[in-house]
């Protein structure tokens, strides 16, 4: 874990220049399943202002971060080392009175089904102004001026009467603005996104991403935006971080990763997505990600690396995980011996 | 390996239509007198051995649309032609025989199963409904399906809560299958699954339809999913279809205003932040207050007087290509969605 801490990418300095989320060595595990950590040695930063996309198949621990960050770990979860800090406070030591001060307040979070979500038993205006009222002290009357506004801001048509609707009468994309609206009523500086738009229309994905984009342009709101939609990815983020069987395996500003891939599991993800047929079959990863939790030396990736077979370095992938090193630019790191620039790389 | 379209694309002329919808109607009562018109007088044919895809954004009747052509709810009027017999009263010992030659694969395959019966139970029930007394048969039957979809005879035994969600549309699409269907709709197969995944499923329906000699109709809101699996493509839009077309011009010559812009709003690899331009004010109406004239006027960014008043009727815009819009002529090709155009799949000749 040490070493982890230490072979982060080269961050920039704490402070109001530094990031405003830090994940250093992060290791979640489910102590009572067997194999590695769920989260073994994560490193993520998130400058300020930054859309950040974090990428990779179900299972690779991605929304687990998430939940971490938000202080919402699943039961049967626990942090088992590292720090998650935002700005110079550690979120993983701090008290639960201050934790409820920091959810919401300074970090919100979007999930994937809106619907599910809201309260079906309360009216959404109430809803949109929840943590707004835990945490200003503002009273009912304000409230419901400050409701329709939020509903307002983020394209919701007749925001008065809306905001006495319930949440069944909310279409997809009308509740996932509504979650927004809660999202944005303390002003948080940082809000997660965990596959935000994946229950919704083409149409509608389109208009929330750019509501997303929005805030982020008026507020320098921060966004942490997971997804394993790369399409999303290319016109959303402005860097991403790949994620697989618990670590990041790449991460660089968002052109270099789609147009020049350095880990062989980023360029597996992007083929699977293209929908391009080779001699009549789809590209699909070999194998599972399962495979990964039951190794415990060596690439995490090795299992179905088409690339170490093909350079006949299986026995050195074997041996020893591959540090994050960089490649190509000092912002894009990639985890792999084959790499360019590995070996030259501190 | 063939791809998908090959034969299929020259077949079309000739081949005769599995399935008719002659002017399909299916309303809901929805309270005080009102009506939803989930699906508003739908004509389409669906034909022997093609792929066609059905695509529009939630709550346009897709799904009802495919539910009525099972016969899961019962058409309010209009008729269902199925291998040239009308299916739409259908029922008793037609309706249960008919049952297995048209089958269903569902959206949510976590949902599919009974999550406290095994596999093995649940994938037994269809052959148990349809009266193969045999046990060994029925095993039988499962297993050579089992293979057929690239799953270990061990998964029988498991609960669905102890697979992965790519386990679980393999099985929803086993037993889809075990009644030896001739014709399948799949609701949305993969928008469960991860990319890698996804694929998978895609290959495996590709390789089954060329096997089984399955008519297949995919409804799915992902055009990327549908370029890639259909040799036509219907676009429907609030009860109605509103373009027909081969799969390569729909994609590269939309005539309706409402195809194009779903068509700018898919994302991909290659889209950058200025493809994110917004094409589409708001969201589809409601379909118990349908809008005058052409459906879509509210919304459309070509919308003219007439188009409140006037329904369009369809045109032939092309070869095998229908459309309904009053300006079909004047819409200006597709927005530069290069990612959308079919890349690998053989062009109609």
């Amino acid at each position: 874990m040490t070493e982890m801490t230490l072979q982060g990418p080269p961050g920039r300095a704490r402070g109001m220049d530094g990031p405003l989320l830090d994940i250093r060595g992060l290791r979640v595990d489910f102590p009572d399943i067997e194999g590695t950590p769920a989260i073994d040695g994560m490193d993520l930063t998130v400058g300020r202002g930054e859309i950040v996309a974090l990428v990779g198949e179900s299972g690779s621990g991605k929304s687990l971060t998430a939940l971490t960050v938000m202080g919402l770990l699943p039961p049967g979860a626990e942090v088992v080392g590292g720090d998650v800090m935002l700005e110079d406070e550690d979120l993983l030591s701090v008290s639960p009175k201050r934790r409820n001060e920091i959810r919401g307040n300074k970090v919100a979070m979007l999930f994937q089904q809106p619907k599910v979500m809201l309260d079906p038993t309360a009216r959404v205006g109430g809803q949109v102004t929840e943590s707004l009222r835990q945490h200003r002290k503002v009273g009912r009357r304000e409230a419901k001026t400050r409701a329709e506004q939020l509903l307002r801001d983020v394209g919701i048509p007749e925001p008065k009467r809306r905001a006495s609707s319930f949440a069944y009468q909310l279409s997809g994309g009308m509740a996932q603005r509504v979650m927004i609206a809660a999202a944005l009523s303390a002003d948080p500086e940082l809000v997660i996104a965990d596959e935000p738009t994946t229950a919704l229309d083409v149409t509608v994905q389109a208009q929330i991403l750019q509501l997303l984009k929005q805030k982020r342009d008026d507020l320098g709101l921060t966004i942490l935006l997971i997804t394993h939609d790369l399409g999303i990815v290319s016109t959303m983020a402005d860097r991403v971080a790949v994620m697989y069987a618990g670590r990041i395996v790449e991460d660089g500003a968002t052109r270099d990763i789609f147009d020049d891939p350095q880990h062989p599991y980023t360029q597996a993800l992007l083929r699977a997505s293209l929908l391009e047929a080779e001699r009549g079959q789809l590209y699909s990863i070999p194998g599972s990600i399962t495979q990964a939790r039951l190794l415990d030396q060596g690439c995490r990736f090795l299992p179905r690396c088409p690339v170490s077979v093909a350079l006949g370095i299986q026995q050195l992938c074997g041996s020893a995980e591959p540090r994050l090193s960089t490649c190509g630019n000092h912002e894009h790191h990639s985890r792999c011996y084959a790499s360019r620039d590995y070996a030259e790389a501190g | 390996m063939t791809t998908v379209v090959t034969e299929d694309v020259h077949g079309w002329a000739t081949s005769s239509p599995l399935v008719e919808l002659h002017d399909v109607v299916k309303h809901f009562p929805a309270g005080s007198g009102k009506t939803v018109h989930s699906v508003d007088g739908v004509d389409l044919a669906v034909r022997q051995g093609e792929v066609l895809g059905l695509v529009g954004e939630s709550g346009c009747g897709k799904s009802t649309l495919a539910r009525t052509i099972l016969r899961a709810v019962a058409a309010s009027s209009g008729h269902i032609i199925f291998d040239g017999r009308n299916i739409t009263s259908a029922k008793g010992r037609e309706l249960k025989a008919l049952r297995r030659s048209m089958q269903f694969v569902f959206q949510d395959p976590y949902g599919a199963f009974d999550p406290k019966m095994s596999l093995g139970t649940s994938l037994e029930a269809p052959l148990r409904h349809h009266g193969m007394k045999d046990r060994s048969e029925r095993r039988e039957r499962m297993l050579a399906m089992l293979d057929r979809v690239g799953l270990e005879e061990a998964i029988l035994e498991r609960r669905p809560s102890e697979c992965s969600g790519g386990q679980l549309q393999r099985m929803v699409i086993a037993r889809a299958l075990l009644l030896k269907p001739r014709f399948l709709i799949c609701d949305e197969p993969t928008s469960a699954l991860d990319a890698s995944i996804r694929a998978q499923i895609l290959n495996l329906l590709v390789e089954l339809k060329e096997q089984l000699d399955l008519t297949l109709v995919l409804i799915s809101h992902d055009l990327r999913v549908v370029r890639y699996l259909c040799d036509r493509v219907a676009v429907m839009y609030l009860g109605k279809i509103v373009e027909v077309a081969p799969r390569d011009e729909l994609f590269t010559n939309p005539r309706h205003p409402y195809t194009r812009v779903l068509l700018a709003a898919t994302l991909s690899e290659e889209s950058t932040a200025d493809d994110m331009v917004l094409r589409l004010k708001g969201e589809p109406p409601s379909p118990i207050d349908i809008p005058s004239g052409c459906r879509f006027h509210p919304r459309c960014p070509m919308a003219q007087d007439v188009c409140s008043v006037k329904i369009p009727l369809v045109s032939e815009a092309g070869p095998d290509h229908t459309v309904n819009c009053h300006f079909w002529d004047e819409v200006p090709p597709p927005p530069a969605s290069a990612h959308l155009l079919p890349t690998s799949a053989p062009a109609p000749a």
